[in-house]
């Protein structure tokens, strides 16, 4: 077992790679996990080459499904692929029996979030709420410096960086997730914490950066996002252009980069992925995106966004332009893969 | 100051610090003839603001002749005090000959390579035979355009083509490169690829710290810097003069104190990108908060509505930034006839 004082030292060595999400997958019904499906999903991301991967916890689960979905992933993961989890939840409460239970199933690392209703007054709050998280586990923590906490009166970007300081010097908080488009939030993150923490490339946008942050700055792992946009488990271009970066082939780097550039202007483009200034995730079309290239498929619970045929058009169309073949028929989507094969027929 | 094109890279090592703004024309509120005082202004403003150039966009609806007398004002008004730049943006090779014929007799420095709408090319020795007949054609600086609004995605998946820029890198007189767009992989690539040749520049201001700690970038333009600023507060040249001198604290703080101004930039402008067009008044209305002429633009042109100019406001003085008390509706006439009687025709 890992302590978390053995953490940090931990997670220089373990934290190399891309990391990608697994949503649960259910019935059809929705009423109960679909464990095939999650376990599907598990080894698809073993095959896509991925070092880790991020379940989304917060995706319409009770507290009892989503331990039960981080067990049904630790389990088919065994040792060849890193489990982490995101802190979404809808209390502090549950974030701590989730830290617990995952500790005992065997994952990894965690997303560090706070609930909705968490409304701090300072930013030692913060810190407060997010060392009680840290006390109570010994995985590795990712800080996460996102737009989704409501944090700008702290700091008019978003991040209070005041209490991240202090939250970086805990000894089982490993990693920064920068989910800013905006490059300068990079800047400020590695200037400030890449001494304590690994700072990680956590938005496809700045994937092009990679090979600079990597000289430069050691960055050397990409955070829970969804890679598959651009690769399937046949043609793994991120998992490629990792490696070809961090061996130092830079220009064959490139060269694979910017083969993803047609994708890369579809996906800017039109959105795909994240419903506008909301701060949630379009997880039916997240879902959609890793079933085109193999993965389970299948929708998720109420409260979800809709999944419009032309925008399935136009992710199918991204995955063309880059010469991938995209999963048929999308009526096997909605049932999902392993329903499909349970059932042995396809829905009409 | 005549500069041979043999000194051109030099000079603009020396030259280019800062930012360059662009500067749109204005018009008689009929849009019938351009407003050369509403123009020299929106040059004074230039200067005012700190940017070391201007450029004068010139696919704002003018005729060859009003291109010329445009740019011939903007240079006369600016004198020796900042450089004045064009976009080759004229319709054809032609055109833009002439144009560049033009601008070095009347005094401007250098040029924006842009490519007509209807040139299509089959190959890249076309696009490079297109930008040398220009770029040998003139004594003026000339900068690349690494974008892809051209078309050019049959040359390359980027639609920037590599092996014409790298060509083209090694003429005397061609200079710098802008970088349109966002991607984020053609950025450190550019600095990578032509760094060493041509002053290479982003216009993703959150990029800079980067691109200035690692690569020297010492100027960015042209665009709308007046989005983030006033004579009076000029913050992002201020932001970019800390940084230039290593002082990263000071840089950020005030980067992020223009967080809401470059979120409301943000929200305004992403969803245009991709039409490779620019929405004129929106631009000269953010000049017009900090003292330019304003006034509106030429058919063809994008609308500009309440709701746009109060996220615009909004957005600059939350970053604490001191606007025009005018009325709103004064802009739409311009700073030279705003005071003036409407007349029936507008």
């Amino acid at each position: 077992m890992i302590t978390r004082n053995e953490r940090k030292s931990w997670a220089r060595d373990a934290l190399r790679g891309v990391e990608n999400v697994t949503m649960p997958s259910f019935t059809t019904d929705f009423r109960d996990l679909d464990e095939a499906g999650i376990r599907w999903d598990v080894r698809f991301a073993k095959q896509n080459g991925f070092f880790s991967t991020m379940c989304a916890c917060e995706t319409g689960l009770t507290l009892d499904e989503n331990k039960r979905f981080l067990e049904i992933v630790a389990d088919e993961a065994g040792d060849e692929l890193l489990v982490s989890f995101t802190l979404l939840n809808n209390s502090f409460e549950e974030s701590v029996a989730l830290l617990e239970h995952a500790e005992r199933v065997g994952a990894d690392h965690a997303l560090l979030g706070y609930p909705q209703s968490f409304r701090p007054q300072t930013p030692d709050d913060i810190y407060e709420a997010t060392a009680r998280l840290a006390e109570v586990s010994n995985l590795g923590l990712t800080m996460y410096a996102t737009d989704k906490f409501d944090f700008a009166r702290f700091h008019p970007s978003q991040v209070p960086f005041e209490a991240y300081d202090r939250i970086a010097d805990i000894p089982n908080v490993v990693a920064m997730k920068v989910g800013f488009m905006d490059p300068a939030m990079t800047f400020e993150a590695l200037r400030r914490f890449n001494d304590r923490v690994l700072v990680n490339v956590g938005t496809p946008w700045l994937m092009g950066l990679f090979p600079l942050l990597h000289r430069e700055w050691g960055v050397q792992w990409f955070g829970g996002g969804a890679w598959e946009f651009w690769q399937s488990p046949e043609k793994p271009y991120v998992v490629e252009y990792y490696d070809l970066v961090t061996s130092g082939r830079y220009q064959e780097a490139m060269q694979l980069y910017f083969r993803l550039a047609p994708a890369t202007g579809m996906a800017m483009q039109s959105g795909l992925g994240r419903g506008g200034d909301i701060g949630m995730y379009h997880w039916p079309m997240g879902k959609y995106v890793s079933w085109s290239v193999g993965g389970n498929g299948g929708l998720t619970r109420d409260p979800a966004m809709r999944l419009a045929p032309p925008a399935m058009e136009m992710r199918k169309n991204a995955l063309r332009a880059i010469g991938i073949e995209p999963q048929q028929p999308d009526s096997e989507f909605y049932l999902g893969r392993a329903a499909a094969e349970r059932t042995g027929a396809l829905p009409v | 100051m005549s500069i041979d094109k043999q000194q051109r890279k030099e000079w603009a090592r020396e030259h280019f610090r800062g930012f360059e703004n662009v500067l749109m024309p204005s018009f008689t509120p009929d849009l019938a003839s351009l407003d050369e005082e509403g123009i020299r202004r929106d040059v004074r403003l230039t200067i005012e603001h700190g940017f070391f150039s201007t450029l004068c966009s010139i696919e704002t609806g003018l005729t060859l002749d009003e291109k010329k007398r445009f740019m011939e004002i903007a240079a006369d008004e600016a004198g020796d005090r900042i450089s004045v730049a064009f976009s080759l943006a004229g319709d054809t090779l032609e055109e833009n000959l002439q144009l560049l014929e033009h601008a070095e007799r009347a005094g401007l420095s250098h040029a924006l390579l842009s490519y007509p709408h209807a040139f299509r090319p089959q190959s890249e020795e076309e696009i490079y035979a297109y930008a040398a007949e220009l770029v040998q054609s003139t004594n003026l600086g000339v900068y690349l355009f690494a974008s892809d609004k051209f078309g050019f995605h049959r040359i390359h998946p980027t639609g920037v083509p590599f092996g014409v820029f790298d060509r083209l890198a090694d003429e005397p007189n061609v200079i710098a490169l802008k970088l349109g767009g966002m991607d984020s992989g053609l950025m450190v690539e550019a600095f990578e690829r032509w760094g060493s040749k041509l002053l290479v520049c982003t216009l993703n201001i959150g990029l800079f710290p980067l691109t200035v700690r690692h690569f020297g970038q010492q100027w960015s333009g042209a665009w709308t810097v007046e989005a983030l600023q006033t004579p009076q507060q000029p913050l992002a040249v201020q932001f970019f003069e800390h940084l230039r001198e290593g002082e990263e604290n000071a840089a950020m703080e005030i980067y992020w104190r223009l967080a809401p101004a470059l979120g409301a930039m943000g929200a305004l402008m992403a969803p245009l990108v991709p039409t490779g067009a620019y929405h004129w008044p929106q631009l000269k209305y953010y000049q017009w908060l900090g003292g330019g002429n304003g006034g509106m633009t030429r058919q063809p042109v994008m609308r500009l509505f309440q709701r746009n100019l109060e996220m615009i406001k909004g957005g600059m003085r939350a970053a604490g930034l001191q606007l025009t008390e005018d009325p709103d509706d004064s802009f739409f006439l311009g700073r030279t006839f705003a005071a003036e009687p409407v007349t029936a025709s507008v």
